[in-house]
Order: C-alpha cells, then sequence, then structure tokens
C-alpha cells in the first residue's frame, strides 16, 4: 500500500468539507463545494492527479461512497408516511420524469449521434435530489408544510423511477438491447420487491435486530446493518441492477426497524464524515474543463432543457390535477435540481467505460448548474400568487 | 466472489463471532480471527482488499492513541512505566534469542522482539474489570503497566523501522536512531499538538457541526501517518500519534472519539482482523505447532514472571504480584498489526506470521483463566 494515498485522501476531504461548508453558507447545496473541491485540486490546480494504480486502490472506497450516499437516501425513504400524496405524486413524477427522459434522449441524438450517450443523458438526468430539493424548500421555509410534504411523495416516486431507469440502461449495456417485456418484468420485479419488503421487511429485519441488541456489543447494530447494505447491493448487482439500487432498497428495508434512530446517526457519520465527501470530491477529480469549455454550448442547452422540462411538469402540467397556482410552482421550482443520483449514475457509466469523460464532463457541469439555479427559482416562485 | 459479497460476509461472522467471544469475556479480537479463518477458503481476497485492511490496521493505532486515558497513569507513571520497560525488555529479549535460534535470521528476530513487547489493553483491562479489580488500587497500577508498555512498544516499532529504512546499521548507530525516534516523538507531541490545537481553535469559529470536525480528525491523522511514513517510522505509528495528539483536546475528543469508534471497530477494524484469518494457511499449522507451543509457553512465562518479579520492591502482597503477572500476558491487536506490517514489508514470512497470530490467540484464551486461578492462590 502506497502511503501517497492518505495524503490524497486527507486533502480531498479537507478541501471538500471546506468548500462544502462555505456554499452551504449561502444556502446552496455543500455538494456542489465538494465537487468544486475536487475540479480545483484536479483539473485547476493539478494537486492531485491519482496515477493508475492509485486510483485502483481508492477505488473500493469512491464506490462504497456511492453505496452509502443511496443507503441513507433509502433510510430516509418512508412509504407509510405518504400514502395520500403517492397518487398525485407519481403522476408529476412520471410526467416530469418522461419529459426529462424524451428530451435528453433526442438531445443526445441530435448533437452526439450516439444511442448509448442518449440512453447514459436520459437516466442521468431523469431524478431529481431529494436533498437539495429538500434544502431549497427549507430556505423558504416550507420543508413540513402540505406542500413539502407532496413533494416528498413526488421524490420518492422519483428515486424508485430513477432506480428502475438505472436499471433499464445497465440491462441495455450488458445485452445491447432493450426488450418491452424485460422492462415489463423488471418494473414487475421492482414493485414486488417493494411490495415484499413492505409486508415482510419490518417484521424480520426487527426480529433479527432485536437478537442482535443481546449482544451488547455497541456497534454491532451499525455492522450488521452495513452487512445488509454489501449483500444485498452485491446480489442486485448479480441480477444485473446496479449495486446503488441495492443499497436504496437496503436503506427502504432497513428504516422500518426499531433501533433506525439509533443507526442512521451511525450511518451518517461513516457516510457524510468520510465516504460521501470523498465522493463528491473524486467526481470533481475526473471532470474535463476544457471539454466543458470547448462546448459550453451545448452544456447550457442541456441544462435549460433539464431545467424546463422537470419544471414544467411540476408546475403546468399538475394544473389539471388540482393543484393550485402557487403551490404548482413550488413543486415544479423543487423538481430542478439533479444531484447525487445523477452523479452516482455518471460516475458508474465512466466506470464501465459506456460513456467518454467528456460527456461524463458535460453532465456533471449541467447537473452542478441546476443545484445553483434552484434557490434562485425557488425565491423567485415564492412570492408567485 | 465479488468484493461486496465478500466484505458482507466477513464483516457479518466477524461482528457476530466477535461480540460472543467478547461476551464470553475472551477479546472481541478472537472471535474476528476465527471467522476469516473459517470463511477464508470460501472468499476471494483481491487486491481491493489491500487498501480496506490497511485502514484497519491505521484506525487500531489511531483508536488506541485516541482513547488511551493518560490520566489514569499519573498517580503511577514512575511505577508503571518502569515496571513497563523492565516487562517488555525481558520479553522482546526472550523473543529476540528464540527468533535467532528458530530462525537463524537478525531481523526476523528483531521484528518479533517489538511485536511481543505489548500487553493488549483490552483483554487486560477487560480481566481487571471481570475480577472486580479495575478501580482498585492496584488495578490502577496495573492499567499503569499496560498502558506505559503500548508506548514502549510504539517507539520500539518506530526504531525497527527506521533500522530497516536505513538499511544495515552497526551497533553505535542504534542510538542515534533512538534519538531520532525520540525526537520525532517529542515534536509531534509538542508542536504538532499546537498546531493541531489552533486548527481545531479556528475551525470551530468558522464552521461548527460535527462533520466537520470528523473530518478535520481525519486529515490531521492521514497527513501524521503520512509525515510519519516519509521520516521512515511507519504510517502507524503516525497513526497512534496522531491519536495521542487529538485526545489531549479534551473537548474535541468527547465529541470525535466514539465516531472514530463507530467507523473502526463497526467497519474497518472486525475485517481487518477477519483478513488477518482469511489469509492464514492452516494447513502450516500442522508443521509449526510445537513451536508455535513453545513460543507461546516462553512468552506467558516472560511477563508472567517479569510482572511478578519487577514489582517486587514496591510492597505488594504476593498474590497480588501474581494478579500483576497474569495481566501482562495477553498479546493483542499491536502483535497483529505489527507482524502484518512485516508481512508485507517482506521482513517475515507465512510462517512467522501464523507463529505470531497463534501466540497471540493462546495467551488471550489462557489470560482470563490464569487471571481467575492466581486470584485464590494462598
Amino acid at each position: 500500500m502506497d502511503v501517497i494515498i492518505l495524503l490524497y485522501i486527507a486533502l480531498l476531504l479537507v478541501v471538500a468539507k471546506f468548500f462544502g461548508e462555505i456554499v452551504n453558507k449561502i444556502g446552496i447545496s455543500s455538494l456542489v463545494g465538494e465537487v468544486f473541491a475536487g475540479i480545483l485540486l484536479g483539473p485547476i490546480l493539478g494537486v492531485v492527479v491519482l496515477p493508475n494504480d492509485i486510483n485502483a486502490q481508492l477505488a473500493p472506497f469512491v464506490g462504497l461512497g456511492m453505496l452509502f450516499l443511496l443507503f441513507l437516501s433509502g433510510l430516509s425513504t418512508r412509504f407509510e408516511d405518504m400514502k395520500g400524496d403517492l397518487y398525485v405524486g407519481g403522476i408529476i413524477t412520471v410526467i416530469g420524469g418522461v419529459l426529462t427522459a424524451v428530451a435528453g434522449f433526442l438531445f443526445g441524438l441530435f448533437f452526439f449521434n450516439d444511442i448509448m450517450i442518449s440512453i447514459f443523458i436520459a437516466v442521468a438526468l431523469i431524478s431529481s435530489s431529494t436533498v437539495v430539493a429538500v434544502r431549497s424548500l427549507e430556505n423558504i421555509g416550507e420543508q413540513n408544510s402540505y406542500i413539502g410534504k407532496r413533494v416528498l411523495a413526488i421524490m420518492l416516486i422519483d428515486d424508485v423511477m430513477a432506480m428502475t431507469a438505472l436499471a433499464i440502461m445497465m440491462m441495455y449495456v450488458s445485452s445491447g438491447k432493450i426488450f418491452m417485456f424485460d422492462i415489463f418484468k423488471l418494473i414487475l420485479v421492482i414493485a414486488g420487491f417493494i411490495g415484499v419488503v413492505l409486508a415482510l421487511g419490518p417484521k424480520v429485519s426487527d426480529k433479527i435486530f432485536s437478537r442482535l441488541h443481546k449482544f451488547e456489543d455497541d456497534e454491532i447494530i451499525f455492522s450488521i446493518a452495513l452487512v445488509f447494505l454489501l449483500i444485498i447491493a452485491s446480489i442486485s448487482g448479480m441480477l444485473g441492477l446496479a449495486t446503488v439500487t441495492g443499497a436504496f432498497l437496503a436503506g427502504v428495508i432497513l428504516n422500518n426497524i426499531q433501533y433506525v434512530n439509533e443507526l442512521v446517526p451511525k450511518i451518517k457519520t461513516i457516510g457524510y464524515g468520510f465516504f460521501i465527501p470523498l465522493f463528491f470530491a473524486y467526481i470533481g477529480l475526473a471532470l474535463k474543463l476544457d471539454a466543458i469549455l470547448s462546448s459550453i454550448f451545448i452544456v447550457l442547452l442541456l441544462a435549460v432543457i433539464t431545467i424546463l422540462t422537470k419544471f414544467s411538469a411540476g408546475a403546468f402540467f399538475s394544473k389539471y390535477l388540482g393543484i393550485k397556482k402557487h403551490e404548482r410552482m413550488i413543486i415544479g421550482a423543487s423538481m430542478i435540481p439533479r444531484a447525487d443520483y445523477s452523479l452516482v449514475i455518471a460516475n458508474v457509466a465512466l466506470s464501465i467505460g459506456m460513456i467518454t469523460a467528456n460527456i461524463y464532463s458535460i453532465v456533471v457541469a449541467v447537473v452542478l448548474i441546476t443545484i445553483v439555479i434552484t434557490p434562485v427559482i425557488m425565491k423567485e416562485v415564492k412570492w408567485m400568487r | 466472489m465479488d468484493l461486496l459479497l465478500s466484505l458482507g460476509l466477513l464483516l457479518l461472522f466477524a461482528k457476530i463471532f466477535g461480540s460472543y467471544t467478547n461476551k464470553l469475556g475472551i477479546s472481541s479480537m478472537v472471535g474476528e480471527i476465527v471467522a476469516g479463518i473459517l470463511l477464508g477458503p470460501f472468499i476471494t481476497l483481491d487486491t481491493s482488499f489491500s487498501i480496506i485492511t490497511f485502514f484497519g490496521i491505521m484506525f487500531v493505532l489511531f483508536l488506541s492513541g485516541l482513547s488511551t486515558n493518560f490520566e489514569e497513569i499519573k498517580g503511577n507513571f514512575y511505577f508503571g512505566s518502569i515496571i513497563a520497560i523492565g516487562n517488555c525488555l525481558i520479553t522482546a529479549t526472550a523473543a529476540y534469542f528464540f527468533g535467532i535460534l528458530v530462525f537463524k535470521n537478525h531481523l526476523i528476530a528483531f521484528l518479533m522482539a517489538v511485536a511481543v513487547a505489548s500487553t493488549s489493553d483490552a483483554v487486560g483491562l477487560k480481566c481487571l474489570i471481570d475480577l472486580g479489580e479495575f478501580k482498585s488500587n492496584l488495578g490502577k497500577k496495573i492499567v499503569a503497566i499496560i498502558l506505559s508498555d503500548d508506548v514502549i512498544s510504539i517507539a520500539g516499532l518506530a526504531i525497527l523501522m527506521m533500522y530497516v529504512t536505513v538499511g544495515n546499521v552497526v551497533m553505535g548507530d542504534v542510538s542515534v536512531l533512538i534519538l531520532m525516534t525520540i525526537g520525532f516523538f517529542i515534536l509531534a507531541l509538542s508542536l504538532g499538538a499546537k498546531i493541531v490545537h489552533y486548527i481545531f481553535l479556528y475551525s470551530k469559529k468558522i464552521f461548527d457541526d460535527e462533520y466537520t470536525l470528523l473530518i478535520l480528525t481525519f486529515t490531521i491523522f492521514f497527513v501524521i501517518a503520512f509525515l510519519a511514513e516519509k521520516i521512515g517510522v511507519t504510517a502507524i505509528v503516525g497513526a497512534f500519534i496522531a491519536g495521542t495528539i487529538i485526545n489531549k483536546n479534551k473537548k474535541i475528543n468527547e465529541v470525535v472519539e466514539p465516531k472514530v469508534k463507530t467507523i473502526g471497530e463497526g467497519f474497518f477494524i472486525p475485517l481487518f482482523f477477519a483478513y488477518i484469518g482469511a489469509t492464514l494457511e492452516i494447513s502450516g499449522l500442522l508443521t509449526i505447532w510445537p513451536l508455535i507451543i513453545i513460543f507461546s509457553i516462553i512468552m506467558i512465562c516472560a511477563k508472567f514472571f517479569s510482572g511478578y518479579l519487577l514489582t517486587m520492591p514496591y510492597g505488594l502482597r504476593k498474590n497480588e504480584r501474581m494478579v500483576v503477572g497474569a495481566s501482562l500476558i495477553p498479546r493483542g491487536d499491536y502483535t497483529i498489526a505489527i507482524a502484518q506490517l512485516g508481512l508485507s514489508l517482506g521482513i517475515i514470512n507465512a510462517e512467522v506470521n501464523e507463529l505470531l497470530v497463534f501466540m497471540t490467540l493462546i495467551t488471550t484464551l489462557v489470560t482470563p483463566i490464569l487471571m481467575k486461578t492466581v486470584k485464590w492462590v494462598i
């Protein structure tokens, strides 16, 4: 083991945290600062340029960063809290997702003339970020209102949709084709899995964890939760889904156990205190600035499309669901940010060689733009009547 | 089998076996290693494991520095350090001669000497708690010895690594090495601790959340470990020093220690010990078991009698002295971490590693039994 890796990790962590906190102070999600730290240390300053062997050694940590991100997302997804909003939320989500995916796909075909890239753009931009959306709702004081609740329901279904889209993408990458029948099967499997999880998961996992409690070991609940995460992620990888999908589902299973309040802070500690900032900074490292600058027009156009498709789904198409205008605007704005999912999907696609570093850089740039612009739009629409 | 599944299974068995042995009054390390031995044939250990086990060793040492409460030594500082130096020297010498005799290699013998010098905090302290002696006067004296002997073995390791990096050194230069090592320790603990103190002080003014504290802690930890490696005393010595430096900031330590413990003991450390178990070649046992038994007996006797005899001038009763001797017997994470380090650097081979690991397991198993026996003798 080359100890220089320690220095790289230390640098990435501390600079990521520094910029993360700074952008956090001005009301933007900290992940923008963390990705920026990576861009600064890598492409701009050239301080952290990982040779191949060190990159390979670091790979398990980056992979764990993605898993923890999605695991935490699953852990905060509680289906039963929002049963009433699921129907309306579902319709809005699907409209927004389909609009984005179709627009992204066509955009890819038009500018890059490549099916693989088009599918990637469609899938990567399909999902809004729950974390960033909640953050911007907090900024305008709406996180606990009925609007906030409805947004959460939208985000929840959005997560599930993104996971399905990612699974379809992985299927295409491995077999080169997309069969309607397989997609149908996949959706059934995912729906069935969630059904089983909601019916049995709490009871079974509660039993397991109660038994573990008798061991009187402070960390056993935490460790076994990690075991759930690792094994379910690995199984979904074997089934041809992405491992991150498994991580999300593992989180969904565990958020019903009795010890969840004890568990979540610990998962957050290992996640936000180590792996996740490392992952976001790593995202920035691989960015190609010249690729973004030379195709700045494409980046901006894609950003506008990405913003408009989601916003219009929330703000205009939901008109027919009987939602008030004021509320529709906020819903639309909160659907704009793409973040964690998009970055994870981009990193997966880059690491399996589905896309080039140039396409990766363009999509990451678009993601960052949507995150930065969300609080601005949110403030604008807040006062619209 | 892919990495995630291997990690998941290792962590599952390690944690369950570890909690079980912990409940039985033996260290959880034993269960974790056994879990690794059992799973070894079924999992693939590819290079992706290297970073996780590397962090495992680092966390063992960092946590050891972070959670050592040096306040406890205060009243017994001289007593503790004198007995610790004495028993470390005696044990190390015994291991050195054993190494020279059996393996006929100076460097192997040196590494063995350093590896076996310290006493396991976890096992020794747990036995004291079980005996109800933890808070007693005798208990405090023993704690002082056990904690001081960590510092001595870290210093020993630093000297060994200096020796390895500098190369063939004549005896006269060893004193220079020792001086350099001591210099590094003093510099890190005085100047380093001051810098760290100010870093925390200023960052607290700007950012005040617990994740920032944790990330700063990790940054300090990794940077000091990196510097220690570059200076030549190895990253794991740096990890221990980083732990003690952060430990000095009481307010920071209160927040950070439980979190580092969660990450260490909940993830990296059980995986590290399970990895150790999984890489052992059990078939090798058939040929070296007599060696293991002889070595273990020597190591048990060396610690027991040095503890028993060296405490003579301090007015302890005979059975109290026997308790002191018995509580110094268990070896633990240090021995295993140093053996693994030696293995990865090519200083020792798999056979010596096995000898050290099994000796460690035997001493941890024997200690609770011996403690209970000697307490009621006479």
